[in-house]
């Protein structure tokens, strides 16, 4: 696979897992399930300090969507983990290896491409580090249980069950296909040829026809298949395996077929003195497709003096296959030869790029050959005197074998009509005459086996003479399973349809409650929470989650869920079939939250009473679900700018949304605010109440403020957004809070002062002051020494309340400039703590 | 590598009015099938339909949405990657109609540029309810210049025609730019469908 395409499934394989779940390694590999292969990937996942073999069924390559991976096994990688390629073998086996994990033992298989062995050795290098890695102490894989329960064991538990088709859109589709088979298939005969000739070494000289062997029916055959026996057995040829096809053998070939057709070598396979050559007619030949071939050498040696050749191919629906062999010679051999029958049978193997099949694979075979079984009766003469085989077959060690169901398992034979075709001396039609004065045998033979097959014709050809062996030859009908292209193509499309239903009967669903989530008034400082039901009632685990949005203005700021004041109790999980969940869905505003609920409130047209938010709960390959959030935000004065608050002239209750919003604009303060004040209503109340209540309170203000959070706040909000003339309702240490959210929630900080001026200005207090006054609008400015001059009155009393300046500097520091480091804001502070600043206020008060 | 079921996949979208029988027509076409009881999408759904064009196995994978005003923007959002999209306003609703401009506008801004656009106009089959002429539906269309047609899911009008002329439309677009960049493959934007879409936030707009 390309680069590309790799990182893009790499990005893919990824998004299947969670948070903290590192893929780290994938290779692309095969299964072969059934007649199918099954593309596969392979991932090496790692999750704290174990990690895991996951593989994937890839129905769309490359994989894009998660729906396109299924996880089809889990494989802890632990003491038991192994990864072999020792299984190897020839052809497609040779790129098998197999991964074992506890009792699961998995095949798989390369593709044979550069690229992918590149990968797998860096994949298995990195597998056998992670085995040496694994420790028993290390081993938790109780993260691998998310992956078993639903995704893995469901789907796994279905297709093993045949209780529901697999998931699989393309495999619904290949296996209603095949089990439509029958509405646009037939069966058509066909005439099927054979014959085989051991031709003891002679070459095809120029008057040898081929026509008295092949041409003995009326009707013109569809498909030839002949196989030769020792066309040459030279030491030459057989050192070398010879397998370049004899042409001179194939022409004859072809001059000899029948004449009221025209013929075309199909495909010829040679080994040594075995040669096999399909022909078939011309008009026929576009029906035929995935021509392989194939070719083993038995004995000793393997050099192929022996053995078989093969040729499989598809005639339309029906997969054929032809095997010429030549077993091993001599009476006494008979368990040779069924050794090499056995052999050729184990280790004949066809490839046609895409999948290998042996011999018995196929729906119809033909099995022809030089066999070598002999008749093994004392007096050879009886033989010669009555060469019949109904008289012989009885010690026929072929015929012997198969009943002991040695060889040629479940094979048939024709009857036998024709005289023993071996041994005879060249040019004549007598028996052998040579010193060693073989017996006669029925060596060359024809088998088939597979339905739908019928034998016209089975004889030898006694004319041709030329070898010690008489040809055989074998007329068949073979019913070949066709496709009629018309009817298929009208239950392709209605297949197609069944496919798309399926596809879309098999989204996973989750349904919800309610989609609008009314929370009601919302005040600052409060909980609120509400649940969302969810319910999987559909036939498939369902995996959700909540999707992230980018935010409306495009500053780069994070993708979020939701406002950051919504929390989700669970943002993503699995629901399987008949489960419900309750989800939290929690609102709190804080003093981060109240400004920026205040902004989005006035940006929005909607009003008040429009949604807060949207949340958008996807469920992973089906819809996605909107869920609305309502609720009306109370503005308080927490959350408003200060100045804003030296504006209100009555309490922020009374205030409309909008009214609120244009104090809250008004930059250049038009406005008019309470220009004696040297600070709003709310500062001043606390100040105040602190300088008679609180200034000798052992650490009035503290540090740990989480701890400090107090339904009294609630109370003293009210108390503050109503004008209430009640008293006040908090102690100092709510007060002292109090203060400080004030400053906090405001949108902006109360010194506009940045941390690089602070750099360049420190610690000289005469340019900071200088600072002051021109970098604090003069709001801010009052209200800022209104606060210093209430801090130092604090500081005074250190005695008693044990703050120090230091302490005062690093609580207020951080609320009333915002910076990302404290240091820098904390050394202003103490600076203004520490230097006198009557005069200085004097002269800001008295400003307007 | 498996073979697939089908050649390309083309992912299509429906938006208009909230009630304007945008999810009907979708089940028409995926299930030939009509109901009456209005239930409004609160969401994005999809289905999935198998066509046959020119030789071709074109996959449509259609997604329908939530018309209400308050889920607009976080619709948009889903436009990305779209590579038709059927614009539908409801013959009975004058507002509606007056709506396609403001959708016209949404796809200006959010779709892909080549994305293929139609306009429907549903429930043809209320005759005598007609709101508007078939007349305003083609101009609208002309000015655009975009294709149009009057659909009625209820009585199957024209349901199988728009989708396949717009996916014929799109077969057009892809076969020129195979064209013009050869051994160029049809990129299949199915992306934004599982990556988390880029959402814009919906309650500030
Ligand atoms: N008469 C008629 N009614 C329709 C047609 N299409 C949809 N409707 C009805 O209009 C209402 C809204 O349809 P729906 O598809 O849910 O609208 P959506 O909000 O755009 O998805 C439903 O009550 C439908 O029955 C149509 O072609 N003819
Ligand atoms: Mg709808």
């Amino acid at each position: 696979m390309s680069d590309n395409i790799k990182h893009a499934t790499f990005l893919t394989v990824e998004k299947k897992f969670r948070q903290g779940e590192v893929v780290v390694a994938i290779l692309e590999a095969y299964q072969i399930v059934g007649a199918e292969h099954q593309n596969r990937i392979l991932a090496v996942v790692k999750s704290g300090s174990s990690s895991a073999l996951f593989s994937f069924d890839c129905y769309n390559y490359p994989p894009i969507n998660l729906s396109d991976l299924h996880i089809t096994s889990v494989l802890p990688i632990n003491e038991t983990f192994l990864i072999d390629n020792s299984t190897a073998g020839y052809g497609v086996s040779s790129h098998q290896f197999q991964i074992m994990s506890g009792n699961e033992n998995l095949t798989y298989y390369y593709y044979p491409d550069e690229e992918t062995l590149r990968s797998k050795e860096v994949f298995e290098k990195i597998l056998k580090r992670l085995i040496q890695e694994y420790t028993e102490e290390n081993g938790d894989f109780s993260w691998l249980q998310a992956y078993k329960s639903s995704d893995f064991t469901e789907i796994d538990y279905n297709i093993a069950s045949n209780k529901f088709p697999p998931k699989n859109r393309e495999s619904k589709f290949r296996e209603e296909l095949e089990r439509r088979k029958p509405e646009y298939t037939m069966y058509e005969p066909y005439k099927v040829y054979c014959a085989t000739w051991n031709v003891n070494l002679n070459q095809p000289v120029e008057d040898l026809s081929l026509r008295e062997l092949l041409f003995t029916t009326n009707d013109a055959p569809d498909i030839y298949c002949i196989g030769l026996q020792e066309i040459d057995m030279s030491a030459e040829t057989i050192i070398k395996s010879e397998t370049r096809p004899d042409y001179n053998w194939i022409a004859k070939i072809l001059e000899g077929a029948h004449p009221s057709d025209i013929y075309e070598e199909l495909v010829t396979v040679r080994l040594v003195g075995m040669m096999l050559t399909i022909l078939v007619k011309k008009s026929i030949r576009s029906s035929i497709s995935k021509i392989c071939t194939s070719m083993v050498g038995t004995g000793t040696l393997k050099f192929g003096n022996k053995g078989g050749v093969g040729a499989s191919f598809q005639l339309n629906e029906t997969c054929l296959c032809f095997v010429n062999s030549h077993l091993a010679a001599h009476v006494q051999e008979f368990e040779r030869r069924n050794e090499d029958h056995d052999e050729i049978l184990r280790r004949m193997q066809f490839n046609d790029g895409f999948k290998s099949r042996n011999i018995l694979e196929h729906d119809q075979i033909f099995w022809i050959g030089d066999l070598n079984y002999r008749i093994t009766i004392a007096d050879d003469d009886q033989i010669k005197m009555f060469c019949s085989y109904d008289k012989w077959f009885y010690f026929d060690q072929l015929h012997i074998e198969k009943q002991k169901k040695r060889v040629f398992r479940d094979f048939q034979e024709g009857k036998i009509t024709f005289k023993a075709t071996y041994k005879y001396d060249p040019g004549t039609d007598e028996w052998d005459s040579s010193e060693k004065s073989r017996a006669p045998a029925w060596c060359d033979r024809i088998f088939w086996k597979g339905s739908r097959i019928e034998q016209l014709a089975y004889n030898s050809i006694m004319q041709l003479r030329m070898s010690d062996h008489k040809p055989v030859y074998g007329v068949f009908i073979s019913y070949i399973l066709t496709r009629d292209e018309q009817k298929f193509k009208k239950i392709h499309e209605e297949v197609l349809k069944t496919v798309d239903k399926f596809e879309n009967d098999n989204q996973p669903q989750l349904v919800v409650a309610e989609t609008d989530l009314d929370f009601g008034i919302i005040q600052y400082h409060e909980h609120y929470s509400r649940e969302l039901l969810v319910a999987n009632n559909c036939h498939l685990p369902a995996h959700f989650k909540f999707l992230p949005k980018s935010s409306d203005n495009q500053r780069n700021e994070r993708e979020k869920v939701c406002e950051d004041w919504i929390k989700i109790s669970h943002p993503k999980g699995e629901l399987l079939t008949g489960n419900s969940l309750s989800i939290r869905i929690d609102i709190f505003i804080d003093e981060i939250a109240a400004p920026e609920i205040m902004k989005k409130l006035c940006d929005a047209k909607t009003g008040v009473k429009g949604p807060l938010d949207i949340l958008v709960l996807h469920i992973e390959n089906g819809r996605d679900i909107f869920i609305t959030i309502f609720g009306e935000y109370q503005p308080s004065v927490f959350g408003l700018r200060l100045d804003t608050l030296m504006k209100l002239n009555k309490p922020v209750l009374e205030y409309s949304l909008k009214e609120l919003n244009e104090i809250e604009c008004d930059v250049n303060n038009l406005i008019p605010f309470y220009n004696s004040a040297k600070g709003p209503r709310e500062i001043y109340l606390m100040i105040d109440y602190l300088y008679r209540n609180g200034l000798n309170i052992p650490h009035l203000f503290h540090v740990l403020r989480k701890h400090r959070l107090s339904p009294r706040i609630c109370a003293i909000r009210d108390w503050l957004d109503t004008w209430s003339v009640e008293p006040f309702p908090g102690t100092p240490q709510t007060a002292a809070e109090v203060l400080l959210k004030i400053f906090e929630s405001s949108p902006e900080p109360l010194v506009t002062i940045t941390e690089r001026e602070l750099s360049i200005y420190l610690p000289n207090f005469e340019r900071c002051r200088e600072l002051v006054q021109n970098k604090i609008p003069l709001l801010n400015r009052k209200i800022f020494l209104y606060l210093i001059m209430f801090l130092k009155e604090i500081q005074r009393n250190y005695m008693t309340n044990g703050m120090d300046d230091r302490s005062i500097a690093k609580i207020f520091a951080p609320a009333l400039c915002r910076h990302k480091q404290d240091q820098l804001s904390q050394r202003f502070l103490l600076l203004f703590l520490s230097n006198d600043i009557k005069e200085f206020a004097k002269i800001e008060f008295d400003k307007n | 590598m498996a073979k697939k079921t089908y050649d390309l996949l083309f992912k299509l979208l429906l938006i208009g009015d909230s009630g304007v029988g945008k999810t009907c027509i979708l089940f028409r076409f995926s299930d030939d099938a009509f109901t009456s009881t209005f239930i409004s999408t609160i969401g994005i759904d999809f289905k999935i339909k198998t066509v046959e064009l020119r030789g071709k196995k074109i996959k449509l994978q259609i997604w329908d949405t939530a018309g209400q005003e308050r889920f607009h923007t976080i619709t948009t959002s889903y436009y990305r990657g779209a590579m038709g999209i059927l614009l539908v306003y409801d013959i009975t609703n004058e507002k509606s109609f007056e709506n396609i401009i403001k959708w016209l506008r949404n796809i200006d801004e959010h779709a892909n540029e080549d994305v293929e656009r139609m306009i429907l106009g549903n429930k043809c089959d209320m005759t005598d309810k007609r709101i508007v002429s078939k007349e305003r539906g083609e101009a609208i269309a002309r000015e655009y210049g975009i294709r149009f047609m009057e659909t009625s899911a209820k009585a199957n009008i024209n349901i199988e025609k728009a989708f396949s002329e717009l996916a014929e439309a799109i077969l057009d677009q892809t076969a020129s730019k195979d064209s013009n960049n050869e051994n160029q493959v049809v990129v299949v934007d199915r992306k934004n469908q599982e990556k988390s879409p880029a959402y814009r936030s919906c309650c500030t707009s």
